[in-house]
């Protein structure tokens, strides 16, 4: 029986050029076939992780834009921007925070400076500007650095009041934006196109601020539609 | 061996994918936990605005009368119904008369753990919220608002109500509300809140009164020269000044607290009259009449202003004026009375008209609430 097998094993003849073709163009399929198959998911895996990732970050960059405005006393001014037209004015909107600005507080005391001190005055350190930056795809927010950061003289330049007359001069947006103890803070990466919009509300109403953005990550883009509603309002301050 | 580099390799790309879309998937659930949990502590905050719209009414507001100032009420782990996964705490702490500091904490609670939020409102509760306002009017005679004239008239910047007729010739910004409705444009006060105006035998004359949380007693004068510039801090430090009768107020009187004419009148002569009182105190209660009693007479008064009788003059007198920047309320029960030879100017501001200690009592129902500060 070992001599038999043995004497069939050595009258086997090695490949013909012929046989050896074929093979290797049926592995080559079939290796062709099967990194198809795995490009195809990696494919629509990176696809649908991009989607998600960019749905994640237009659901963070709502909440983030949602939760900046609602604090919101007052919009003193506000530029449109818009989603389709590139050469607009990058959207913006200046505004006023809260009327919690208190020039005889403790800096190292931080409640001093997070109560709600009702003068009705708007001092600069009250102030906040939301703007798009097409070039970098991001939105900044310029708002005055806490009050135990500034020295004294830039904590007193920001108990400065600013009247109506300032709050709506549209030069004074770059002369906010210059000031020592203003910061900018990225709000949101990855923002191709940004468009705002403070409607007239009734009377009853209060006010809105309408948001639409367009965000890009991985090939995908989605495109945001939100508002957020000033939860305390004031009148236009004088 | 193919087959087990092939097995291999879709392996290790079936574990990332695996772990990516895992941690996406954690990702995209804790984002929703974070919006559940804003959504809770959304709901505490209106729980609380709706307790203080409604305090003093037990059905509606289970929250005791907190100590002013630093009286907390708190309400920990209440749901939202069976079919809500989460929680929320509600803190609501008195800052001062009428100004609470609401925190709401929500926390959405899933499988894999719990997400929370805190968010916080101060809120103003708000009590006569009308710039001239008469609840004690006469239902079976009509009250006439006198038109602004070159020799006076009345002004008026806010609403208007009288449980009476009206008849408005008045200029008035805001609405008008009136029952057994006269002339102009007014609307009917059903269903109208609005905070009841005492008489002048139930209105607060403030014999002692509390400044925070510290009970102190008036000060009685019988002249204006017995109102010191400024209030004695140490004995009564809102500056509440009671006079048994009639005070006149004779020319550039500037007084910093309150005026109270138990049974008499406020008389006004001279220019440069001014009233203002501390924040949570009215300007003025006066048992019966504003008498302007010289030509050229004027009166600033900055808050809240009560009064028993009407406006007047004592004499055929011109030039006088009366500006109130707060609220004018009318107490007596015959017409209001306007004079339409003074020139009179009545702005509402909310905050200023806002005091319910007017009524002895000091627990009138609020009108509204007012969110002035919100913070994430």
């Amino acid at each position: 029986m070992r001599y038999a097998i043995t004497t069939r094993s050595a009258r086997r003849h090695a490949m013909t050029l012929v046989e050896l073709s074929i093979s290797l163009v049926i592995t080559a399929l079939v290796l062709g076939a099967l990194s198809a198959l795995w490009f195809a998911v990696a494919e629509t895996w990176r696809r649908s992780s991009s989607s998600q990732a960019t749905t994640l970050r237009a659901s963070q960059v709502d909440a983030r834009f949602e939760a900046t405005f609602r604090q919101a006393r007052y919009i003193c001014q506000w530029t449109p921007g818009s989603i389709s037209d590139s050469s607009a004015a990058p959207a913006s909107c200046f505004f006023w925070r809260s009327d919690f600005w208190n020039a005889a507080g403790n800096v190292n005391n931080a409640a001093d400076f997070k109560t709600q001190v009702s003068d009705g005055l708007v001092q600069v350190g009250e102030l906040a500007l939301v703007e798009f930056d097409a070039a970098s795809k991001r939105v900044y927010i310029y708002q005055p650095k806490d009050p135990s950061a500034m020295d004294s003289g830039q904590r007193a330049a920001a108990g400065t009041v600013w009247t109506w007359a300032d709050l709506s001069k549209s030069s004074n947006l770059s002369t906010f934006k210059s000031l020592t103890y203003v910061e900018k803070k990225v709000l949101s990466e990855g923002v191709s196109a940004a468009e705002l919009n403070v409607p007239v509300t009734p009377s009853l109403s209060g006010p809105i601020v309408e948001f639409t953005l367009s965000l890009t990550g991985s090939g995908a883009t989605t495109t945001v539609y939100s508002t957020a509603a000033l939860r305390a309002p004031s009148a236009q301050p004088l | 061996m193919m087959v087990t580099a092939v097995v291999a390799v879709a392996s290790v790309l079936g574990l990332a994918i695996l772990s990516s879309s895992t941690l996406q998937s954690e990702a995209s659930g804790n984002q929703e936990l974070g919006i559940h949990a804003d959504g809770f502590a959304e709901s505490a905050i209106s729980v609380g605005l709706y307790y203080l719209e409604n305090l003093n009414d037990s059905s509606k507001c289970p929250m005791p009368t907190l100590a002013n100032p630093g009286g907390t009420y708190t309400k920990t782990g209440q749901p939202l119904g069976t079919g809500v996964p989460g929680t929320y705490d509600l803190t609501i702490k008195r800052i001062s008369d009428t100004r609470y500091t609401v925190t709401g904490t929500g926390y959405a609670t899933a499988s894999w753990g719990t997400v929370s939020r805190t968010l916080s409102a101060d809120v103003d509760v708000n009590y006569f919220p009308f710039a001239l306002c008469a609840t004690n009017a006469s239902t079976l005679l009509t009250s006439t608002l006198p038109a602004v004239t070159s020799s006076g008239g009345t002004s008026i910047l806010g609403d208007v109500y009288s449980n009476g007729p009206l008849k408005v010739n008045a200029t008035v910004t805001g609405n008008i509300f009136a029952g057994g409705l006269i002339s102009g444009l007014l609307k009917t006060i059903t269903g109208v809140l609005c905070t009841l105006i005492p008489n002048t035998a139930s209105v607060n004359h403030y014999p002692t009164y509390f400044y925070k949380g510290v009970k102190y007693t008036a000060q009685s004068v019988t002249l204006v020269t017995d109102i010191p510039a400024t209030p004695n801090v140490t004995t009564n430090p809102a500056g509440v000044y009671v006079c048994a009768g009639t005070l006149d107020l004779t020319g550039n009187n500037n007084i910093k607290g309150t005026i109270v004419t138990s049974g008499g009148a406020l008389r006004i002569s001279g220019t440069g009259n001014s009233i203002t009182p501390t924040a949570g105190f009215p300007a003025v209660v006066v048992d019966t009449d504003i008498t302007f009693k010289a030509t050229g007479s004027t009166v600033d008064i900055q808050g809240l202003a009560y009064i028993g009788g009407k406006v007047t003059r004592s004499g055929a007198y011109t030039g006088c004026k009366l500006n109130i920047l707060g609220g004018l309320l009318y107490g007596g029960s015959s017409t209001i009375s306007l004079d339409a030879t003074v020139a009179l100017q009545i702005t509402h501001d909310r905050a200023k008209a806002s005091i319910p200690s007017l009524l002895t009592s000091g627990t009138p129902q609020p009108t509204s609430v007012s969110i002035v500060s919100w913070k994430n």
